[in-house]
């Protein structure tokens, strides 16, 4: 073989060497922004849960004078509101609380009907307002979050990222289910014993 | 639609006699007009016969001077009578009944959405270069405060032929109703909502080139990817802010902008910006223009010319219902 022949040969195998690495740190960096993009998308999450903690304690300042017959409920939200600040929680669970706790204020937004003096106050009906925002919030951050970790899950499972994917040792992750309450038909029957 | 029809009779009862005196308007100018036909042809004919036949034969064509001078009499006769017609009606008919769909509507038939306002909703690449409107309906339905107008909007392309000469084409950028509106929440970003052209043929492709025309700041933010594939064939949405994407475009109000788009049968675009939603409904219906000066007698006074105009108002303002704008259950009131 020829100088030529050789220099030639050599200038393709680095330049495809050159190009896959290209390719690689492309696919590799996108895959990083994804994955960013759903931690970012998780603290979303997180934003809207601590407004909640906060409006929790004046929701239920405002309501317990008007509302008698509610007391266990409103011990319940405390309860829950408590332990969905605790440090020590475990990670698995925060969520499970959190879901509890989203039922109980919506049991509690049921209940208010029977109180029309409630409904007639100004800072009762500001603070509802306010927990609807942040309910819509929530929910869009959760819709955020989970079409951040559909791109992800795509992008790890497709090719030609996944290969990449492998190599870093990335893993699917789990999108929000609606919970089980919001899903099932609401008990009509049910809602009028309360 | 917006329609507090229950007390259209009473309302009916006191827009007859506006209708009434307006036909007899109708009617005196459609006859005025006849006259003056009658009597130019009438009298230039009579002069142009009477030069033809006594006077030099070196007037030759001129004879027929008189004429022309009776046609340019009918022309402008014509243009007195039908220009002022549609100002006419406008103000005493449709601001009657904008007054009836709300009273704290009002109507400006010769204003219209400034130029600033359409460029300020980002809805088009690019900027007009010739722009006109009317027909400006502003104030508030229920508890949601709304402008509205027709809408013009032009750009030009220059040309050179062979010769190296240069000529104009225009062309619009868009023609049809333009809408802006208190929106029922509060948000700072960017969100677009425009018509899906490249996903329908081109699937998952058509998705990456439409992330990529973000990126490359084309569009502002980036492409928010949405659940409901219904809705993704029809829109593509990009936005400064994904999470207040999602904020504004609950899956209720996606569901809503599809039936509003399928009400429409246009391809409608939607900017959510500082609170307020900018809409856009391509249309070539020339809206809330008076039926012609010659139309049939008594036009005016069928029911179903009246029904008509009030059927386009409620249609123009029926985005307030349609998209849910007075419900104010959030923190802004």
């Amino acid at each position: 073989m020829d100088t030529t022949g050789l220099i030639f040969g050599l200038v393709c195998i680095g330049g495809g060497a050159l190009l896959l690495l290209i390719l690689f740190m492309a696919m590799y960096n996108s895959l990083i922004a994804k994955k960013n993009q759903v931690d970012y998308a998780y603290s979303g999450i997180d934003v809207q849960l601590k407004k909640r903690h906060d409006l929790i304690p004046n929701l239920v300042a405002t309501v317990r004078q008007y509302m008698e017959h509610e007391r266990e409920l409103l011990e319940r939200i405390t309860a829950l509101r408590a332990r969905a600040v605790s440090p020590d929680l475990p990670e698995g669970e925060r969520m499970q609380v959190e879901a509890a706790l989203s039922g109980a204020l919506r049991s509690l937004m049921v209940a208010v009907e029977n109180y029309p003096n409630l409904k007639a106050n100004e800072n009762f009906l500001h603070l509802q307002a306010s927990l609807n925002e942040i309910e819509e919030q929530l929910a869009a951050a959760r819709r955020a979050y989970n079409a951040a970790v559909t791109d992800y899950n795509n992008a790890i499972e497709m090719f030609p990222t996944n290969f990449v994917a492998s190599i870093m040792g990335l893993s699917r992750r789990a999108v929000f289910e609606a919970e089980a309450a919001e899903r099932a038909t609401p008990d009509v029957a049910q809602l009028f014993q309360q | 639609m917006s329609a507090p029809a229950g007390d259209w009779d009473q309302h009916y009862r006191e827009l007859e006699p506006i209708l009434r005196a307006l036909e007899e308007e109708r009617q005196q100018r459609t006859a005025r007009f006849g006259q003056i036909t009658l009597w130019s042809v009438l009298i230039g004919g009579l002069l142009s016969l009477a030069l033809a036949a006594f006077a030099s034969p070196e007037l030759g064509i001129f004879a027929f001077a008189p004429l022309g001078v009776a046609l340019v009499v009918i022309l402008a006769s014509y243009a007195a009578i039908t220009s002022d017609w549609s100002k006419l009606f406008k103000w005493r008919v449709i601001s009657q009944l904008v007054k009836f769909i709300s009273p704290d509507l009002e109507y400006l038939p010769e204003q219209f959405i400034s130029e600033a306002e359409f460029n300020q909703s980002m809805l088009f690449q690019r900027e007009p270069d010739r722009y006109r409107g009317e027909d400006l309906i502003q104030g508030k339905v229920g508890q949601t405060a709304i402008r509205l107008s027709e809408v013009h909007a032009e750009y030009k392309v220059e040309h050179y032929d062979s010769k190296g000469n240069r000529y104009t084409t225009w062309h619009t950028l868009f023609r049809g109703l333009f809408i802006i509106a208190d929106f029922n929440k509060h948000f700072n970003g960017i969100t677009l909502v425009l018509p899906d052209t490249e996903e329908g043929l081109l699937g998952w492709l058509g998705q990456t080139l439409q992330s990529w025309s973000a990126r490359l700041g084309m569009q502002p933010g980036e492409l928010v990817k949405l659940e409901d594939p219904e809705f993704e064939r029809a829109f593509k949405v990009y936005s400064t802010d994904q999470i207040e994407a999602r904020y504004i475009l609950t899956p209720s109000l996606m569901a809503r902008i599809l039936r509003f788009r399928e009400l429409t049968r246009s391809e409608i675009r939607l900017a959510f910006i500082a609170s307020q939603l900018y809409l856009a409904i391509p249309t070539t219906h020339d809206y809330f223009e008076a039926p012609s000066v010659f139309a049939p007698t008594g036009i005016l006074l069928k029911p179903e010319t009246i029904g008509r105009y009030l059927h386009e108002l409620q249609f123009a303002l029926a985005v307030v219902d349609e998209l849910n704008l007075n419900t104010r259950i959030w923190t802004k009131r």
